[in-house]
């Protein structure tokens, strides 16, 4: 066989020789991609024996990490030689080109020289040694590594981990094998004059997460307050138990609930206040228990958004603020299989490959705290027909239809069940039963599609059921069965370039067949003694309702770095009445150089008021929707190395509240009780730090300041279901948390931290008691404003992790100690029986917790 | 509608509260209980098989009766009438009026001293007696010139039920009138001294307000029930307690017995027809409709003024159990009072008190 001559072209010309980047590249090229792993083309036999000599030019995709992503003939030459030269190219390997200084992607002109005239070279000495380079306990193939044998050999590495090396040896040859994330590897192999061996090399990670961590606010952005939480970060963050949406609660903006719950009260608001979402279809609990562990395994989530406000125009329906939960497509590279155990719970996930183009992926999570309970039952106060248990299963199915098309398929769901008898209230009427069950399942379908560089459109589809089932002994029953379908499609187009790009789309919630069984005696009205023993109200009724949304909105870049973007939601809305408003809203991001961005937003936010508050029954029909004006400033500033800050300043209008009443009026000719008025207003500001430490080092973690105030301009007792609004006013609240990678004390040994100091809450005293000779109890008299505040909160949480790395799989196990200074946090006020002596109810105390984890 | 949040705090911190007196331990100025006899009623016009009014008497005990066996509380009744057909709360139950009480004190006094306008609306709040109370026993305060103030929820025979439409929900459900009544440790004549002729009851009412503050109180709501005219029950009536039995003997009203230290179990002393005292009725919703029919279920509250007693409340057929301690003996000065209040949770309520000698 002839050899061929390469002949590559002169690329040190610059940009002319780029025929086509794969992005819009906006600045210069300052590195050409240069080949480091020549390769030989087969000389086609047939042309060989016919004396054919040949040039075939080939333009090359070359991707970030230089390998080869696409080859297409720019000038065949036919006889074999094209087919020759694209097989060869596939093998080639270039260092990295650079544009920016950044290493991109680029597109080649390439030309192999076949020259008959030229005499073969003769066969190398020396056997080939091929194989894989793979990444211990994960068998994640590492594309880029470099591998030496012997003197003077190396390669590197390609996408799949697969590398080629002839002329190795013959004789003993040391190999060794090289990463920069990795330790250095070596071994010895043996090779025979024209044999091959082939090998598979497991290479240990060096300190950092196995999961990939992305770092925040790298993304393309025009949203001004999102944070986004990657489920690398979290999985061993102290005080979260690997949660990734608990983890919310530790970042600025987001108050601490009494008791260490879920609840996530966003910048002073009600929990109702704040969506949250599944891959952008809403979901009615995010939590099991309304505060225990989310509904969602981290180990499927990609990443959480979490928006404190201003957000824009895509979701609606909100005055706080907004979480969306992103899942992860399944893995497509291999089969892997987890099972995790905790205090609390189990875990079984499994994914894989189905084909080349399609991967799906399976999970449950059940808890068994009911197996302790059962086991104690004798020994409590009460009867269990159900102990507390909750379980959530989860699949995925993701096709990588084409270039232009992903569809992806999700299924969801959650069970929450407990059933106690016998529950002493320390009144005259126990409760002979007290059940909870709250059931629901999503199955969403989704497809995103590419029109080409400048159109894209996503549409999704999913079908839900929600149920609830509860039962608070004599005072009342709750069943209730949602059917619910949730849409959501949005098409968007860049226009002048990039300069302009246009987005409409529509999102909507539909309950055609939805019925609602409750018995239930009424809310306690406002400034009022409560009834001892209130009558039930029933409601048992089949009902339609309906909530959508219409946007647009325009991203506009003026200048370099300037985004500002303008959108415009419609709503409507039909349960028990009918409401339409329309939000206005505006953000900018400005990047005023590298590392440093100023951004600002103002906008128009409406919701619907809490449903029980619009029933005839229990509330005012004619309440109209809530709404609030969001005002935001900040900078979001690129400190130094991995260090980043991001300070905003927020200023929230609250008004059309809705707010218990205790006026009478007259409604279909009859006198009854207004209940609620839309007559609420307040208003919340404060600041917002986050100082960040990003990951991709032995350490990450942040400090999150918020200083808060929530105030509202009117005081009522009692009315309402849930605390909210200035019940949650914390001025102050501070975060630190971090994680830090321990190799030298031990392998795979990492420890975390939490430090917490909040402003209690704040409370309405109480100035009286009034014994009530029927109930046989004492009701507290409250001031009308809230004049007390409990002290301040404080707390320490550690974490202890470590992990064993095998070729194939991993073990991690974790110890993670909740208040380790054992400090009684006072979380609310406790009253004597007549109210004459106080004291404080405090919370956890040291709290230990475990977990293991196999991992293949 | 879940108070799952609520609840789920309340497990949480369960474990972690202080550690408070229980509400059967009496000490200092305790009001029991307030009966209302009978617990339902019906304006005379109606032709209901109930009476117009109903007499108030509350059960009222001190924690130092053995130290201090003379002193006396006085409670003040007001009572409060909602209007048949109109929700709007009245300032018996109004948090503004309960978070300063001498407020409704002098709207009381104003309504019963002041003539009222032809044509006026009854006045919400109006002066409904008083009684003397002493060792577990009260009767009604008797002004000079033999007036006796007896409180009573009395129902105005034009009571407005007939305004409302067949059917209504007030018409079956009935109202609830609400005796708002202040227990004071201060005998009747340190509130009657200079009482003006009159209106004794604007004087009283201004005496009292100035001692609220100054001397030990109790305030307490009582609802009593009055009958719609198509209510579809009997008019309920009081149960019926005979006495308290200790380890199974029945504890004699006149003569105190002697018990001894350690644990005992306290049972009630019910009448041979106490089964049949306890009807069963028909549960009805908001709107006036039955729900269910259901057999009274009784509730027994259980006090002492010394001792420790294990629960508060027990239904049939627990026993109470109280445990007495040497310590308990010599510290009440070898006496204590036991109290219990039977209740039917549709208002109905009886009780009974005993004294017994602590063995030393």
């Amino acid at each position: 066989m002839r050899s061929s001559r390469l002949l590559i072209l002169p690329l040190l010309l610059g940009a002319a020789a780029l025929t086509r980047a794969e992005e819009p590249a906006a600045g210069a090229l300052t590195r050409a991609p240069a080949v480091i792993s020549q390769v030989a083309p087969e000389y086609p036999p047939e042309a060989k024996a016919r004396g054919l000599s040949a040039e075939v030019v080939l333009e090359l995709d070359l991707s970030e990490q230089g390998e080869v992503a696409g080859a297409r003939l720019a000038k065949p030459a036919g006889d074999g030689f094209d087919e020759a030269a694209l097989a060869a190219a596939q093998k080639l390997r270039f260092s990295p080109a650079e544009i920016d200084g950044k290493p991109a992607a680029v597109t080649i002109e390439y030309r192999f020289k076949f020259d008959a005239a030229r005499p073969a070279p003769a066969a190398p000495a020396g056997g080939v040694l091929r194989g894989v380079v793979l990444e211990r306990g994960t068998r994640e193939p590492l594309a880029g590594a470099s591998v030496g044998a012997g003197e003077g050999k190396s390669t590197f590495t390609d996408r799949d981990g697969r590398f080629e090396m002839a002329g190795v040896g013959p004789g003993a040859v040391k190999v060794v094998v090289s990463d920069p994330a990795h330790h250095r590897f070596e071994t010895e192999e043996t090779l025979t004059q024209g044999k091959a061996v082939e090998v598979k090399y497991y290479l240990r990670r060096k300190a950092t997460d196995a999961y990939e961590a992305v770092v925040v606010g790298e993304r393309e952005q025009k949203e001004v307050t999102t944070v986004t939480i990657t489920s690398g970060e979290v999985g061993r963050l102290a005080g979260v138990s690997g949660d990734t949406v608990r983890v919310i609660q530790n970042l600025p903006g987001v108050a601490r609930q009494p008791g260490g719950f879920g609840a996530l009260i966003v910048r002073g608001g009600n929990p109702n206040d704040t969506r949250v979402y599944v891959d952008g279809v809403e979901v009615p609990q995010i939590f099991h228990f309304q505060g225990l562990t989310s509904i969602v395994p981290s180990e499927l989530v990609e990443s959480v958004d979490f928006e404190a406000g201003n957000f824009g125009v895509r979701f609606g329906r909100a005055t706080g603020g907004r979480v969306d939960l992103k899942t992860r497509d399944p893995g497509s590279k291999r089969l892997h299989v987890v099972a995790d155990g905790n205090l609390f719970h189990a875990l079984a996930l499994a994914e894989g490959p189905v084909s080349e183009n399609v991967s799906v992926a399976l999970a449950a999570r059940r808890s068994y705290a009911d197996v302790f309970i059962n086991a104690a039952a004798s020994n409590l106060d009460f009867g269990v027909s159900v102990a507390p248990r909750y379980y959530d299963f989860q699949g995925k199915l993701t096709w990588r239809a084409g270039e232009d098309d992903v569809l992806r398929f999700t299924v969801l769901g959650s069970d929450d069940r407990l059933e106690l008898t016998g529950v002493e209230t320390g009144g005259v009427r126990d409760l002979d039963r007290f059940k909870i069950g709250t059931f629901f399942m999503q199955a969403i379908g989704s497809w995103d599609h590419r029109f080409s560089e400048v159109a894209r459109a996503r549409v999704s589809l999913a079908q839900g059921l929600v149920s609830e089932d509860d039962r608070f002994g004599e005072n009342g029953t709750v069943h209730e069965r949602f059917p619910i379908t949730t849409t959501r499609a949005e098409v968007s187009r860049d226009l002048f370039g990039g300069a302009l790009t246009l987005a409409t789309g529509f999102d909507g919630r539909f309950l055609p067949t939805s019925t609602m069984d409750l018995e239930f005696p009424a809310i306690p009205a406002a400034n009022q003694l409560p009834t001892p023993d209130p009558r039930k109200i029933r409601h048992h009724t089949k009902l339609q309702a309906m909530e959508a949304g219409l946007w647009a909105e325009a991203t506009w870049k003026p200048l370099e770095g300037l985004a500002i973007v303008p959108g415009v939601r419609v709503e409507r809305e039909v349960l028990f009445n009918r409401m339409t408003w329309i939000d206005p809203r505006l953000s900018l991001r400005y990047a005023v150089r590298d590392g440093t961005i100023l951004k600002g937003g103002a906008g128009l936010y409406h919701q619907p008021p809490f449903v029980p508050y619009i029933m005839k029954e229990w509330g005012n029909p004619e309440l109209h929707e809530e709404g609030a004006w969001h005002f935001m400033t900040g900078v979001e500033q690129r400190i130094a190395g991995p260090v980043s800050l991001d300070l905003q300043l927020y200023y929230k209008r609250l008004f059309d509240l809705a707010l218990p009443s205790d006026r009478v009026v007259e409604r279909d000719g009859e006198l009854v009780p207004e209940r609620y008025t839309n007559g609420g207003t307040g208003k919340s500001y404060g600041a917002e730090l986050l100082l960040r430490w990003n990951p991709g080092g032995r350490f990450f973690g942040w400090i999150a300041y918020s200083l808060s105030r929530s105030i509202r301009d009117q005081s009522v007792v009692g009315g309402t279901l849930a605390p909210g609004g200035e019940d949650y006013d914390q001025p102050h609240n501070l975060i630190a948390i971090g994680t830090l990678d321990l190799p030298e004390i031990w392998e795979g040994f990492s420890t975390g931290f939490r430090l917490r100091y909040a402003t209690g809450n704040a409370y309405r005293r109480v100035v009286g008691a009034v014994y009530d000779a029927d109930a046989d109890e004492y009701n507290g008299v409250e001031e009308s404003s809230l004049g007390g505040r409990v002290p301040d909160f404080f707390q320490l949480d550690l974490r202890f992790d470590k992990r064993w790395t095998w070729k194939t799989w991993v073990l991690s196990a974790y110890l993670e100690v909740q208040n380790v200074t054992n400090r009684k946090n006072p979380e609310t006020v406790a009253y004597n029986f007549d109210y004459a002596k106080s004291g404080w109810a405090t919370g956890l105390p040291f709290f230990p917790s475990f977990g293991i984890r196999a991992e293949y | 509608m879940k108070t799952l949040s609520l609840f789920a705090a309340v497990l949480a911190l369960a474990a972690c509260t202080p550690d408070f007196d229980p509400a059967s331990q009496v000490e200092g100025l305790r009001v029991l209980a307030v009966r209302a006899d009978p617990p339902e009623i019906a304006p005379a016009s109606s032709g209901a098989a109930a009476p117009d009014r109903a007499a108030l008497t509350a059960l009222v005990l001190r924690g130092d009766f053995a130290s201090d066996p003379a002193r006396q509380t006085t409670v003040v009744y007001l009572v409060c009438l909602p209007v048949p057909g109109d929700p709007t709360p009245t300032p018996c139950v109004a948090l503004a009026s309960l978070r300063d009480p001498t407020v409704a004190l002098a709207e009381a006094a104003s309504a019963s001293c002041d003539a009222p306008a032809a044509g006026t609306p009854s006045p919400l709040i109006a002066f409904a007696g008083a009684e003397r109370c002493e060792g577990g026993a009260c009767e009604p305060v008797v002004l000079d010139g033999g007036i006796a103030l007896t409180p009573a929820v009395i129902v105005p025979a034009d009571y407005g039920f007939d305004a409302l439409p067949a059917g209504a929900p007030d018409r079956i459900l009935g109202v609830q009138a609400v005796a708002l009544a202040f227990a004071i440790d201060a005998r009747p004549e340190e509130l009657v001294e200079g009482a003006s002729a009159s209106c004794p009851l604007a004087s009283v009412a201004g005496r009292l307000a100035e001692l609220w503050a100054a001397r030990e109180h109790v305030l307490v709501t009582k609802r009593v029930q009055i009958r719609g005219p198509e209510a579809p029950d009997a008019p309920n009536e009081n149960p019926v307690l005979d006495g308290i039995a200790a380890d199974g003997s029945p504890i004699a009203e006149d003569e105190p017995p002697e018990i001894a230290t350690g644990k005992r179990l306290l049972t009630p002393v019910l009448p041979a027809d106490a089964d049949a005292l306890r009807v069963t009725y028909t549960k009805l919703d908001a709107a006036g409709q039955p729900l269910e029919s259901a057999r009274e279920d009784w509730v027994y509250s259980w006090f002492s003024t010394a001792g420790d007693l294990e629960d508060l409340h027990t239904r049939d057929p627990e026993a109470e159990e109280w445990t007495i301690a040497a310590a308990d003996a010599s510290a009440s000065g070898g006496r204590a009072l036991v109290a219990l209040v039977l209740r039917d949770l549709r208002g109905g309520v009886a009780w009974t008190v005993r004294e017994v000698a602590l063995a030393q």
